[in-house]
Order: structure tokens, then C-alpha cells, then sequence
């Protein structure tokens, strides 16, 4: 794992936001909602080092900044008031505060990550705790702050558990002693960890903790992380830039930003799966969410 | 009256001329006596002074004030410096010169390896009578942090603001789930991509100490043990200053002991006793290595670079003595068509080296470093004499002659050409006896008499030899050789134009070489040494990141005078930074921990009421995940963090393992020792950072015994700015540091000034050779024309040598080693012209090809031996060999090229006749 992996994990781990810095170059947006490592202090290894990429294969553009921020709200304005050229965005981001937004978006590209190039959510319980989806009814569920309510109940649960229905659904600004709560059997714990397949990655990564947990649920494919362009591109412009992230891997530069994202290398954006994902977002959802 | 001494003098030569032949056994006998003697006054009598100290002249001030330093303060040790680093596992940080962050198992490892070593090297107290291995800061008591740079001062009393909240928080309530809560903090505050860079003595490293402390209670495993505030030492921010005092350079990077060591001034290698001790001792201290862990280590400082250049310049003399002398065995036999003859003027040779160890035992007593070189220059131009002789003498048996007939025809034809050319070599050696520089002087002076005696030897015993090994012979018939390739050529100029426009550009090229040429010197010593040598690489290394045996002195009688000098000399920017007993800028250190003293001392320790088991367990849990997101960031990171985690885990682990009754007794043992420690700690924190006064009372030991003398005086050490080795930066630091304070001393002034004595006595002995050798050709010659043409090829050879340095396509600079070169051309370029022209006069064009090949082939001779050399992995040794080379290849030019159109434009050729006088007893007909 690398540096960038581990922003990303701590995105998911630790709620925490930054605000977003202002500035008038071309710039492109990182968007990772409650990661704490997502900050210009953090990630700015990684942010200038893709601005020196794309400064290379953007012929319009002269000189690109990279920013990033971590709370959706936040992205969201910036988006609408900064007008970056590009960012990169989960899925659910996307679908939530772009694609119904006014401001012209394209998706270029999709980013795989961990060698897995579809995302899934899991509900992990201990060993010996609620052995199905069905078991949660009733109990307490928690997640990462900042999550997308809308996403995760229309989309990600979009067959038949309803957060909020049929189980509590709360953000946790520390997910490891949740875990640790759920591991102790702690009255005051949850019955339930709904993980990203990075967290999953990260915490089936760890011989310690995950011998004593078992996955009761997990969600059916879903769109990765998107590169979105805004404002005009031709055709033409818009193909080489896919291009480009998809040769990404056959330079050393490159491939340094890659492993910075944990990730093989662009490839194009599954339409099917984006589409299906916006059929189900744009359907209405029900379910009430709780915030800790 | 002149006609009877005439007579004698013609008397006394001619029963000298046929010496050789009348009593050829006796002569060698005599020879064999003298030699014999001389081998055994080397071996038994003759003391080789190695001691480079015995080179310069010890009435000089400077040299007076170093040893009225080392009186008070010791005696005359070098440090001897052990230096360890880390090998990292990369290919690129694997290599030599890399420097790496050393793991705590490399860290431990080397200290280990430190330790032993200084424990063996105790055990010789004759050769090292101060071992430093450390200098705890402890020994420095509550004034230890004054003892420090500025800078780290600052570093100290930010990461002590930096860590108060966590001293106040563990302070308030002194429980283990408190300490990890505050860990975990500190760890998320972590940089993501600086968990490997702070590894060591950074953060990270305190906290995995904190951590395996607390193991350590937990558990009750065995570790570290000690207190938290032990552990936490390295939190204060003191990168690359060891909690115990290891000598840690480069920011924690490589571990150094210093070894103050004894000279033996009698060997022939000084430190030759001193490196194979300490080596015996480090083969013993690497066994205090793991198998697992990696470290580089070698050996630097005076004793370990004079040792390696000795080694290896005797290997280069040595390899290349032995080439040249094969190579210049097979020349002789194929220029002269005859095989054993050559080995009969090597064996005169031999001689006349026993002789001049008996000629030096006599005139000096001793040789030194420097002089211990005459033997090399008694090799190359003796055997010079030798080809001149023979050459002549082979003429004689070519055209019939019997051995006795061709030693006396040659006799008559080169002998007084001989005595002439050797008596003004020998002068350009002798002349360098009146310079200021000792060890120059001796050479001088040695070298000097050993060609009088080598020439003596060539002249008296070869002929003695020849005449008894080529009379048991018979009267064979010797066979006619045909002349050397090109030398017929070159031995027949006429006046022609052609002869005026060679001399012309050459005078052109050597004027120009002579104003333009190259002039200045390098003084540096470091590029002396062999290359790729290890002592020289590691003084690099050091040389990259600190070197603290680089400095000037200067004492003081008092504390007043020092510290007006030290605050003055401070001010310079050639002064990197002093030392002395007292701290440097102590005020400002005060005020810096001003801020700390204060917040320190208003913490309180409190005692905690409960421990909670569950919420240690969380906090531990916690942890755990935040160094593991940390140390997945990237291998670096991970190893890193490798060590925290495992403890983490193990007291996770304990904790969950141990009942409740138990684990809640072992918590509050933890919170027990958390409070005394931390009581303790904050006291002894306070104390550093509230220094008390201090005064010469109040002295610490480490800073009492090194700064302040027997006979009370004050010692400042006056660290250069920048790498002194280089010439212009050393020049650069004494003169600027002399402008503020005129009695600096010690290493870095010695060597200064002896280099710059050595390169005016140098000079000085080039002039004075070059009046001596004048005087010497005008009384022989006669002549003022053919003076000046006797010295034509030393001086063009010697103009042409200076531009072919500077303008040449290997530039080379004169240095410490190369200058040498100057008498050494000097002597041998003076030999050819002497004979060419002596030669050209008797008007016999044989004889002057017979000295055309002659002087080729002592140039050839000299040239093999010197190129060889110049190949040597001794930089300085191989830039001499380069030279020598060079200016003989140039003078031979001058010599053959040059000299014959001169001599056809300016000194008519007498006819053959006139020279072809017959040659009796007694008489040089040729030469009359």
C-alpha cells in the first residue's frame, strides 16, 4: 500500500474536513468525503505530482493545480464556484451533486483500485453475532462519517435492506473503536461495520481482526471512482485525455502516481454499470438515517 | 709550478684510470667491504624517523606552541576514528558513501561493536592511551544542553513545547490507557509519508520506546526496561545525539570512536603497530554483529590515512621498481645485443645504495620519510652512469679494442664527462641542503652524496667488472651493433634552416610554457591518497557530514581573553564554529529554554485513582489500527512502524489474556511507575532546562579535561567553515583566522605552513642548483656558449614541462608529492646536455652518436621507471611518476631534437683528428 492508499483509507477510518482553498489556475478536484488525510497538507505529494501529468498532456492548459477536499458539501460548491477542469469523484458524489447539477460533465475514465475494478459494500459482524442481513433487523449499524445516505439506501440497498428501516445507520468519526466495541461485545457498540471495499481491503489485510469477523452481506457491483471533465472539451480533447489516463502505466511517472492510488491504471467507464447505478439513484428511495 | 702539478694531478688521475684494471679484484673487494657495511649500519644502526613531525623545523613559533600545547594538555596522540554506518537493503543504499537511517537493531549492533572495540583497544594503554567512546550528557550534569549547538538547543525546546501537552495530560492522570491515548494522538498526527524518515531518534522511534516500555510492564516480558522518561528522551528532538552519549555524527547517521594513538617515530611504517592492533580489535568487535543486521565500519583519522598512503605508495615503489627493472634490463640487453652486463651495473647499484645508508648513518644518523626517497632517484639516474659508461666502452670492443684498452679508451673519452655530468646532478640535490625545510634538506643532502657515491661505484667497480668478466672471455670478437633507430638520423645537423625553425618554435613553445605554465599548488592531502583507499573514504564520508578533528588552536590564560577571542573569531566567516570549556552562546541557550524551564516546572504529577482495563485494552486496539494505516503507506513507513505495532499487539494481547484481577494489579503497577517516573523525569527535565550558573568550578569533567591545561590555561578548538583539506580553503581559514588571532596552532597550522616551506624550499633549491650547477660548467667548460648549451635541454625541457601541465591534455598541478619532480629533472636534465655537448666538441661523430644513444637510453631508463610509477594507485606517488615522465620525455626531445641543430649553428665541430689522440696510462686524450 502507499501513501495515497493510506489517505484513502483514512478517509474511510476517521471523519474529518478540510476546506477547500480557493485559487484561479486550471485546477482539478479531488474528492474523497470523510477522509481526514484528504488535505492539501496530506495529499500534496500526490497532488502535484498529477498536476505535472496533466500539465504535460493537457496542450490548453499551462499550468494545473490540484486540490482536494473531504466533505461533499464542500466539493459540491467548489465545483459550481471554482469551476475545476477535472475531478476525481466516487461514484456516488457523481450521481449525487454532478450529474443532475448544471454545470456540463463528462466521465472520461474510472479508476480500479486494489486489483478489484467494481466497488461493493459489506456488513461485517463479529463471529458469533448476527449470522445474516436479516439478523440486523432492529440493531445498530455504523460507517464512516460523511457518508452518502442517498447513495447507500438507493443504490448500494437497492435490494431490500432499507437503512433506517430495517436497521439504525450511524456515522462514526472512529471507526476502529467501533470495531473494537464490536469485537468486545460492547452493549454500547454495533451489532454491524458497513465497509467500502477499501476498508474491507484494508481490514482483511489484518491477521489480528479478521479471523474474528465474518461478512453477512454484500452489495451487488457498483461504478468506481470517476474522472469527470467539466466545461468544453471537444471530442477530440476528450478522447486523448482517455487516452492518456489509460497509458497512464506505460511511463515510470505514471505508474508512481498509480501506486500513490493503489490502483493498475484508468480504463474506461463501464457505461452499463453507471447507468444502471443512475436508473437506481434517480428512483425514489426511502429510509430515514441518523447521524451520530 | 703549474706544469708539476699538472703532472701530479695527470699522475694521480692516470693510476686512478687504471685502477679497475690493474687490481679489478681488489677494487670490488673494496666495493663489497663498504656495501656490506652499509647493509648492515641499515639493518642494525640506521634509526627511519616515520614521524612526519620530524619534517618540519621545531624552532619554528608554531611548532613551538604545539608542543608546549601537548605538554599541558597530553601528549602528541593522533585520533585514530573507528566509524560505523548502517547498509541499507537497496541496491543504491547498499553502496559505499551512502548513508542511510540506521535501524534500532543497526543502532544497537554498532554501539555494541563500539564497545568492544574500546574495550580491547584499553587493554593496550601504550598505543592508546585514551579511548572516547561516549560522552553522556549526563556526565555534563543540569549544564548539558548548554553543551549543545544553538540549533539543537532550539530543536530541544520546540519538541519539548511539543510534547508538554502529553507530559501535562499523562501528568494530570498518570494511567496506561492515558499514555496510549496520547500515543495514538501523536501517531495521527504523524505525516503519512514521514513515518520512515523519523525513524531512529525521531518521533516514531519515541514512541516505539514508549511502547515497548510499557510491554515491557505489562507483559513482564524482558525489554528495555528503565523508566518512560528514558524512553522518551529521543522525543526531546535531538536527532543524531544518543541518549548514552555515542558519538554519533551526521545526524544519528554514523557512529565514530575516537582513539587517541601512539606513534612508534622508530618504525619504519609509525602506525604500522598502531592499525594491526586495532584491526586484531574490530575482527574481535564484529562479532557483536547479528547475522541479521548489516553495518559498514573502517578506520579514518592521521594514524589510519599515513598508515594506508604508507602501505600503499611502498606497494606502488615496490611493484613498480621491479617492472622497471625488468623492463630496463631487456632494454639494455637489446640495445647492447649482451645479457649479463646489465646485471653487473645492477649489482653496482645495489652497492652503491648499501654505501650511501652507511654515508647517511654518518652525515645525519637517520632518514625520514621524505629522504627515505633518495633510493628511488639512486636508481633511476645511477644506472645512468652505467649506460654511459658502457656505451663508450662497447664502442672501444666493438672496433677491437680488449677489455683493458676499451675501459681506458673509455675512460679517455666520457670519464671527465661523467664526473662533470654526476658532480652537477649531485649538486642540484646537494644545493636543496641549505632550505629551510628539513626534510627536503636531508634529502638534499643524501640523495646528493649517494650519486657522488653511485658514481664512484659505476666508475671504479663496474669497469672492474667488466674487465674481469670479459678478460675470462678471451679476445672474442665483439660484433658491430648498428647505431639505435633515428639516432644516426639526429646525430648528423647541419646549420640548415631547417635546424634554426626546430629551434625556434621549441624556444617559442618553451618561453610561452614557461610565463603561462602551470605554477600553482595544491596543498591538498586528502587527494594525495591512494585512490580508492579506505581511510581516505571514509575521512570523505566524514568530511560530508561533520568532521570534528578538523581545527586550529589557540590557548588563553584566562576566561576573559578566551572569551573575547571566541566571540571575535565566531564572527568570521571562515570560522565554522569553536569550542572550548565554557558553552558558546550560553546566553541565548538560556533564553531559548527560558519558555520550557518555566512550563516544566509548573507541571504537576498527580496520582491516578482507577485503572480501567477495557478502556486500555480500546485505547491499545485504537492504536493499533492508526499505526497499521501509517505503516501501510509504504515499506519504508512499515518498517518503521514495524516494532510499535508488535508491542502494541503483545500488550493487546497480554491484557486480554491476563485476568481481570491480574491485569487491573499489572495497570496499576503501570500508573505506580508512570507517576514516580514521570515525578523524576520532570525534575530532571527541569534541571536541564533551568540551567544553573556556571563558572569554573561549576565545570563539567568532560569539558574541565579536554579544553583546560595542566598549567591552567584555556584551549579553543577553532573549527573551519569549510573542507580544509582543498589548498585555497585551508590558505583561506589561517590567514583569515591569523588576521584576528596571529597564535593559532596545531594539525591544520602545520601542515599549512609546512607545505608552504616545502614549496619555498623547493624553489629556493631550484636556484641554488641552477647557480651551483653554472659555476660548475663554467669552471669545466670554459665557456660560456657551451655552458649555455649544456643547459638548453634543461631549460626548454623544463619550460615546455610547465605548459604541457597547465595546457597539456592531463592537466596536472604541483602538489606536496610531485615537487620532487624539480630536483629530480633537474639532475637528470642536466646530464644529457652535458655529455651531448662534450661529445659535439671532441668532434668524433661516433662518440657523439655513442652519446646521442647513450643519453636516449638513460632517458628511456628513467622514463619506464617513472611512467610505471605513474600508474600507481597512490595519487600523489603516481602524479610524481607522471611528472618525471613528462619532463624527461620533454628534455629527451630537447636533448635530441634541439641540442644537435644548436650545437651544428653555434659550436663548430673540431676535426676527428684532432680528437683521435692516442690514449696512454694516465692520460684522457680525448678529453684533453
Amino acid at each position: 500500500m502507499t501513501t495515497r492508499a493510506g489517505i484513502l483509507v483514512a478517509l474511510l477510518l476517521f471523519g474529518g474536513i478540510e476546506p477547500v482553498a480557493a485559487q484561479e489556475a486550471d485546477h482539478f478536484l479531488v474528492v474523497k468525503p470523510g477522509d481526514p488525510a484528504a488535505t492539501p497538507d496530506r495529499a500534496g505529494a500526490f497532488l502535484a505530482a498529477m498536476g505535472r501529468w496533466l500539465e504535460a498532456k493537457l496542450p490548453a492548459s499551462e499550468h494545473v493545480e490540484g486540490r482536494i477536499a473531504n466533505r461533499a458539501d464542500q466539493a459540491a460548491a467548489a465545483i459550481a464556484r471554482d469551476s475545476p477542469i477535472l475531478a476525481f469523484v466516487p461514484a456516488g458524489f457523481y450521481l449525487g451533486a454532478i450529474a443532475p447539477g448544471l454545470t456540463p460533465a463528462r466521465v472520461v475514465a474510472q479508476i480500479p483500485r486494489f486489483g478489484v475494478d467494481v466497488e461493493r459494500y459489506y456488513l461485517v459482524t463479529a463471529k458469533g453475532g448476527p449470522p445474516t442481513p436479516a439478523a440486523l433487523r432492529g440493531t445498530t449499524v455504523r460507517t464512516t462519517a460523511d457518508f452518502d445516505a442517498a447513495y447507500l439506501r438507493r443504490v448500494v440497498f437497492a435490494d431490500g435492506l432499507v437503512p433506517g428501516e430495517d436497521f439504525r445507520l450511524e456515522a462514526s468519526e472512529n471507526l476502529a473503536d467501533e470495531l473494537f466495541y464490536l469485537l468486545e461485545g460492547d452493549p454500547a457498540g454495533p451489532d454491524a461495520l458497513l465497509l467500502d471495499e477499501e476498508l474491507k481491503h484494508f481490514f482483511e489485510a489484518d491477521d489480528f481482526v479478521w479471523p474474528e469477523l465474518q461478512v453477512i452481506w454484500r452489495s451487488a457491483p457498483l461504478p468506481r471512482d470517476l474522472v469527470v471533465a467539466f466545461g468544453e472539451w471537444s471530442e477530440g480533447e476528450l478522447a486523448a485525455l482517455r487516452d492518456a489516463l489509460v497509458a497512464m502505466d506505460e511511463t515510470p511517472e505514471g505508474r508512481e502516481l498509480l501506486d500513490l492510488m493503489d490502483s493498475e491504471g484508468f480504463e474506461a467507464v463501464d457505461r452499463e454499470l453507471l447507468e444502471r447505478a443512475a436508473t437506481l439513484y434517480r428512483s425514489s428511495g426511502g429510509g430515514v438515517t441518523t447521524h451520530r | 709550478m703549474a706544469g708539476r702539478r699538472r703532472a701530479l694531478l695527470a699522475r694521480i688521475s692516470g693510476w686512478l684510470h687504471t685502477l679497475s684494471i690493474r687490481r679489478p679484484r681488489l677494487v670490488i673487494g673494496v666495493a663489497v667491504v663498504l656495501s656490506l657495511a652499509g647493509a648492515w649500519i641499515y639493518f642494525n644502526e640506521l634509526d627511519i624517523v616515520s614521524s612526519r613531525g620530524a619534517l618540519a623545523d621545531p624552532s619554528e613559533v608554531f611548532i613551538q606552541r604545539w608542543a608546549a600545547y601537548q605538554s599541558a594538555f597530553g601528549g602528541d596522540h593522533k585520533p585514530l576514528v573507528l566509524v560505523m554506518k548502517a547498509v541499507g537493503d537497496s541496491a543504491e543504499e547498499a553502496s559505499e558513501g551512502t548513508l542511510v537511517e540506521p535501524s534500532e537493531a543497526q543502532r544497537e549492533a554498532m554501539k555494541r561493536v563500539a564497545d568492544r572495540w574500546a574495550a580491547e583497544l584499553e587493554a593496550r594503554p601504550d598505543l592508546f592511551p585514551r579511548v572516547t567512546l561516549r560522552v553522556p550528557l549526563s556526565e555534563f550534569g543540569d549544564h548539558a544542553l548548554l553543551y549543545l549547538p544553538l540549533d539543537a538547543v532550539e530543536e530541544v525546546s520546540k519538541s519539548a513545547e511539543a510534547y508538554l501537552p502529553t507530559v501535562e495530560t499523562v501528568a494530570a492522570d498518570p494511567r496506561a490507557s492515558t499514555l496510549v491515548e496520547e500515543i495514538r494522538r501523536r501517531a495521527d498526527a504523524l505525516d503519512a509519508s514521514s513515518g520512515g524518515e523519523r525513524s531512529g531518534a525521531g518521533e516514531v522511534a519515541v514512541l516505539e520506546a514508549l511502547l515497548g516500555w510499557l510491554r515491557h510492564e505489562v507483559t513482564g516480558e524482558a525489554g528495555p526496561g528503565g523508566t518512560p522518561s528514558a524512553a522518551a528522551f529521543g522525543g526531546l528532538g535531538l536527532r543524531g545525539i544518543d541518549p548514552e552519549g555515542y558519538l554519533f555524527v551526521g545526524e544519528g547517521r554514523i557512529l565514530t570512536v575516537l582513539a587517541d594513538a601512539t606513534a612508534d617515530t622508530r618504525a619504519r611504517n609509525a602506525w604500522a603497530e598502531v592499525i594491526e592492533v586495532a584491526t586484531e580489535a574490530l575482527e574481535v568487535a564484529r562479532g557483536e554483529i547479528p547475522d541479521s543486521v548489516r553495518i559498514d565500519l573502517g578506520f579514518t583519522g592521521e594514524p589510519a590515512l599515513q598508515h594506508e598512503e604508507s602501505v600503499i605508495s611502498q606497494r606502488d615503489f615496490g611493484r613498480s621498481t621491479a617492472l622497471a627493472l625488468l623492463l630496463v634490463s631487456l632494454l639494455f640487453m637489446w640495445a647492447f645485443r649482451t645479457v649479463l652486463r646489465p646485471g653487473l651495473a645492477s649489482i653496482c647499484l645495489g652497492m652503491s645504495l648499501a654505501m650511501t645508508f652507511g654515508v647517511a648513518w654518518l652525515t645525519i644518523g637517520h632518514l625520514n620519510v621524505l629522504s627515505m626517497v633518495f633510493a628511488v632517484i639512486l636508481v633511476a639516474l645511477g644506472i645512468d652512469f652505467a649506460i654511459h659508461l658502457f656505451t663508450h666502452y662497447q664502442l672501444g670492443r666493438e672496433s677491437g679494442e680488449a677489455p683493458d684498452a676499451a675501459i681506458r679508451h673509455t675512460y679517455a673519452s666520457v670519464g671527465g664527462t661523467l664526473w662533470i655530468a654526476g658532480l652537477a646532478t649531485a649538486l642540484a640535490f646537494l644545493t636543496a641542503y641549505l632550505t629551510d625545510f628539513p626534510g627536503l634538506s636531508e634529502l638534499g643532502l643524501i640523495a646528493g652524496l649517494g650519486l657522488i657515491v653511485s658514481l664512484a661505484c659505476m666508475y671504479f667497480v663496474f669497469p672492474a667488472m667488466l674487465h674481469l668478466f670479459d678478460r675470462s672471455r678471451g679476445t672474442e670478437e665483439v660484433p658491430r651493433r648498428r647505431t639505435l633507430p633515428g639516432i644516426a638520423a639526429l646525430s648528423r645537423p647541419t646549420a640548415s634552416f631547417r635546424g634554426g625553425v626546430v629551434i625556434a618554435v621549441t624556444a617559442a613553445a618553451a618561453t610561452l610554457g614557461a610565463i603561462f605554465g602551470e605554477y600553482t599548488m595544491d596543498t591538498d592531502l586528502l587527494a594525495l591518497q591512494p585512490d580508492g583507499g579506505e581511510a581516505a573514504g571514509w575521512q570523505e564520508l566524514l568530511l560530508d557530514v561533520e568532521d570534528r578533528t578538523t581545527f586550529a588552536l589557540a590557548t588563553y590564560p584566562d576566561r576573559a581573553s578566551l572569551e573575547r577571542a571566541r566571540t571575535a573569531l565566531a564572527a568570521l566567516p571562515m570560522v565554522g564554529w569553536t569550542e572550548s570549556a565554557f558553552p558558546t552562546d550560553e546566553e541565548e541557550k538560556r533564553d531559548r529554554l527560558a519558555g520550557v524551564c518555566r512550563a516544566l516546572a509548573s507541571v504537576e504529577v498527580r496520582r491516578a485513582t482507577e485503572v480501567s482495563v477495557a478502556d486500555t485494552r480500546r485505547a491499545l486496539f485504537g492504536l493499533r489500527q492508526t499505526l497499521r494505516r501509517y505503516a501501510a503507506t509504504g515499506p519504508q513507513a512499515g518498517d518503521a512502524l514495524a516494532g510499535a505495532i508488535a508491542h502494541t499487539e503483545a500488550t493487546f494481547a497480554a491484557l486480554g489474556a491476563l485476568g481481570p484481577a491480574d491485569a487491573d494489579l499489572r495497570l496499576r503497577a503501570v500508573s505506580d511507575t508512570l507517576h514516580d517516573a514521570l515525578g523524576r523525569g520532570l525534575t530532571d527535565a527541569t534541571g536541564l532546562a533551568c540551567p544553573p550558573a556556571l563558572d569554573l568550578a561549576t565545570l563539567p569533567f568532560p569539558a574541565r579535561s579536554r579544553f583546560i591545561g595542566n598549567d591552567g590555561s584555556f584551549a579553543l578548538r577553532i573549527h573551519p567553515a569549510r573542507d580544509t583539506w582543498t589548498s585555497e580553503d585551508l590558505e583561506w581559514f589561517i590567514e583569515g583566522t591569523r588576521a584576528l588571532e596571529p597564535a593559532i596552532f596545531g594539525r591544520l597550522v602545520n601542515v599549512f605552513e609546512n607545505a608552504r616551506t616545502m614549496a619555498r624550499s623547493f624553489v629556493q633549491a631550484a636556484l641554488y642548483a641552477a647557480v651551483a650547477i653554472l659555476a660548475l660548467l663554467l669552471t669545466w667548460s670554459r665557456s660560456v656558449r657551451l655552458t649555455l648549451l649544456s643547459i638548453l635541454p634543461l631549460v626548454a625541457g623544463f619550460g615546455l614541462l610547465l605548459g604541457a601541465m597547465r595546457w597539456g591534455p592531463l592537466p596536472v598541478r604541483w602538489n606536496l608529492a610531485n615537487l620532487f619532480a624539480v630536483p629530480i629533472l633537474i639532475g637528470i636534465g642536466i646530464d644529457g646536455g652535458v655529455h651531448l655537448v662534450r661529445a659535439w666538441a671532441l668532434g668524433d661523430r661516433e662518440r657523439f652518436n655513442g652519446a646521442m644513444e647513450a643519453v636516449l637510453m638513460s632517458a628511456l631508463t628513467t622514463m619506464i621507471g617513472f611512467g610505471l610509477l605513474s600508474t600507481g594507485d597512490h595519487a600523489g606517488v603516481a602524479s610524481l611518476g607522471l611528472i618525471v615522465f613528462l619532463g624527461i620525455g620533454l628534455n629527451l626531445v630537447a636533448c635530441l631534437g634541439v641540442l644537435p641543430f644548436a650545437l651544428a649553428r653555434w659550436v663548430p665541430r673540431p676535426s676527428p683528428a684532432a680528437s683521435r689522440a692516442p690514449v696512454r696510462d694516465g692520460q684522457e686524450g680525448g678529453e684533453a
